[in-house]
């Protein structure tokens, strides 16, 4: 493959995919910034390798597991100056139209997880991976996956019954 | 989903559905990419020191360039040419016994000199030139180009606006007629008299095969992957292609199409002379990969983690290869391996800060590559015997940019076909 052709198809695929590698990055660390550095350095290890990940079908998993992994380091390196995780709730959850402020109250208990349980959460419920695709994609096993899984709806429906209990509020 | 369940997914599309826009370019992504290489390479480096510290008494051979006899430069240059030797080309020397890595020369060549001959088609400079001295005007950057036995016309692979295209060139350069392809890929024979691609006909994706053996096959109304396409020849007349990355296939002349066993990630190319096919079988997590040589039963003959595979070279006794972590930003040496055993019998290295652009093409058992360094661009032959031969350079202030040259599989059949 020439370069030209390298850049035309890795550019095709920017294109197409960034804003959503934006916004699972967004998730995954919780502010804008840090989510575009994460997608900049995701994209850029795929560019350096997009001669060799040649199953398209697999990009996105790829630089979903760059994505996570680079987020883990980023918060192994400054974790004491960027984020604590929390066992407490939230005191006010962050007020919105939406839906009087209940989903912003989930968010901020989201980003109270632990980072893996945080990214078993995102890509379960947003990227709506399946446990084994969650599991290639972190490096863990399916059962790990569904017991980090258990454990981060648990500590959610612990911290706040009011919103996080079946039958509690019609839907 | 269940109660909590549905929570957390509302919560976390809200959290994000204003985030539609993408503020990174290309550059951003290249720039992290160079930073990330470097480090990289400090990284390897440290740990290469100790190693090199063991082997250091065997140390590196280095070749000198050897100016001989100069043959007539096929095209003017804009800018400057070096006196150099003749390619290798033709008959195949000994192979040295000692793998050798030869530093790849870039000192400016003499203003006013002329250089060897490239002896394959090529796109410079909105022109495309073939040995025989034909020339054919093309904005577009032309890559491989053969002719239609048929018609006497040129075919050649365009890309623009994101697109490939196969056209056909009238005489005079007029475009005659354009077909949409996967990719600029086309598997050329040894001497020129055979080659096959994949192209859209009537709706319908076709392997089309012309030349000395002939055949289509049609592929169906689904568009293959892009980047796909035929890779190489085989000594019957089968080809071998790809319409979907990592199902590597073979289309044989009784019309049939098979999947060549086994689990390979791509193919990229395959010797008419050998019948062998090169390709990927796996990419490792720290950035490295491994290819083999394998048979067409998908067999493999031999296997190497050290180096990325290229193109055989036309007699099959060798094939390119690449250190197997290059990167997309191009690699910083090429060695040229025996491809019974997948050993370097020469390796050429850039000078620090300097990259060879892909791919590269084989006239006879020499390499002819593109060479960046220092905000300039190099063309080179890098002979199996280590003869380094400098061509011509031209001012390359950004590497981001193509490389000037273009050089298609060669050689090109006759005007007559």
């Amino acid at each position: 493959m020439s370069d030209r052709t390298r850049d035309a198809e890795f550019s095709a695929y920017m294109a197409a995919r960034q804003p959503a590698l934006l916004r699972t990055a967004y998730l995954l660390s919780g502010d804008r910034a840090t989510a575009e550095d994460l997608v900049q350095t995701a994209l850029a290890k795929l560019y350096l390798s997009w001669d060799k990940v040649h199953t398209r079908d697999s990009v996105d998993g790829y630089v979903r597991r760059i994505l996570v992994n680079e987020n883990n380091s980023l918060w192994r390196r400054a974790w004491k100056r960027t984020e604590v995780t929390t066992e407490l709730v939230p005191d006010h959850a962050v007020p919105d139209d939406y839906d009087d402020g209940r989903s912003a109250a989930v968010w901020e208990l989201v980003k109270s997880l632990p980072r893996k349980q945080r990214a078993v959460v995102v890509l379960r419920y947003y990227e709506q991976l399946s446990e084994a695709e969650i599991a290639h994609t972190l490096g863990i096993s399916t059962g790990t996956v569904k017991s980090q899984a258990s454990r981060a709806l648990a500590a959610l429906r612990d911290r706040a019954p009011a919103t996080l209990t079946p039958g509690e509020e019609e839907r | 989903m269940n109660g909590p369940e549905y929570d957390v997914d509302r919560a976390l599309r809200h959290q994000v559905e204003h985030l539609n826009d993408a503020p990174l370019t290309l550059d951003d992504i290249r720039g992290r990419a160079t930073g990330i290489r470097r480090r990289r390479r400090i990284a390897a480096g440290v740990s290469a020191a100790a190693v090199v510290a063991i082997v250091a008494p065997l140390g590196f051979v280095l070749a000198d360039r050897a100016p001989e006899s100069l043959p007539p430069a096929d095209r003017p240059s804009p800018t400057l040419l070096t006196p150099s030797p003749s390619p290798t080309t033709g008959e195949t020397p000994s192979a040295p016994t000692t793998p050798v890595v030869y530093d790849i020369d870039t000192t400016p060549p003499a203003e006013g000199t002329t250089g060897a001959e490239i002896g394959l088609p090529y796109w410079f400079d909105g022109q495309v030139s073939l040995p025989a001295g034909e020339t054919l005007t093309s904005k577009d950057r032309v890559y491989d180009v053969v002719r239609d036995p048929d018609t006497g016309h040129l075919l050649g692979f365009t890309f623009a606006q994101g697109e490939y295209q196969l056209e056909e060139f009238g005489p005079d350069g007029t475009v005659l007629s354009s077909a949409p392809a996967t990719s600029n890929r086309i598997a050329v024979a040894p001497d020129g008299a055979t080659y096959a691609y994949v192209t859209q006909v009537g709706g319908t994706w076709q392997l089309v095969e012309k030349g000395a053996h002939s055949g289509t096959w049609d592929l169906g109304a689904t568009t293959p992957e892009q980047g796909t396409g035929a890779t190489g020849l085989l000594s019957d007349g089968s080809v071998v292609f790809e319409t979907r990355v990592g199902r590597p296939m073979l289309a044989s002349p009784d019309g049939s199409t098979r999947r060549i066993p086994g689990t390979f990630l791509t193919v990229v190319g395959s010797s008419a002379v050998t019948d062998r096919i090169a390709a990927q079988t796996s990419y490792n997590n720290d950035g490295t990969s491994c290819w083999a040589v394998i048979d067409t039963a998908g067999k493999s003959v031999a296997e190497t983690c050290d180096h990325a595979l290229g193109e055989f070279s036309p007699d099959g006794r060798y094939v390119y290869g690449f250190p197997s972590d290059s990167d997309g930003l191009g690699p910083t040496s090429v060695s040229i391996l025996d491809a019974t055993t997948l050993e370097p019998v020469a390796t050429f290295a850039m000078p620090n800060g300097g990259f060879l652009a892909t791919p590269l093409a084989w006239r006879g058992d020499t390499l002819v590559a593109n060479a960046w360094h220092d905000s300039t661009w190099y063309v080179e032959f890098l002979g199996v015997d280590g003869v380094l031969q400098l061509r011509s350079s031209f001012p390359g202030p950004n590497n981001f940019d193509p490389p000037p040259f273009e050089f298609g599989a060669g050689p090109l059949a006759g005007p007559t076909g």
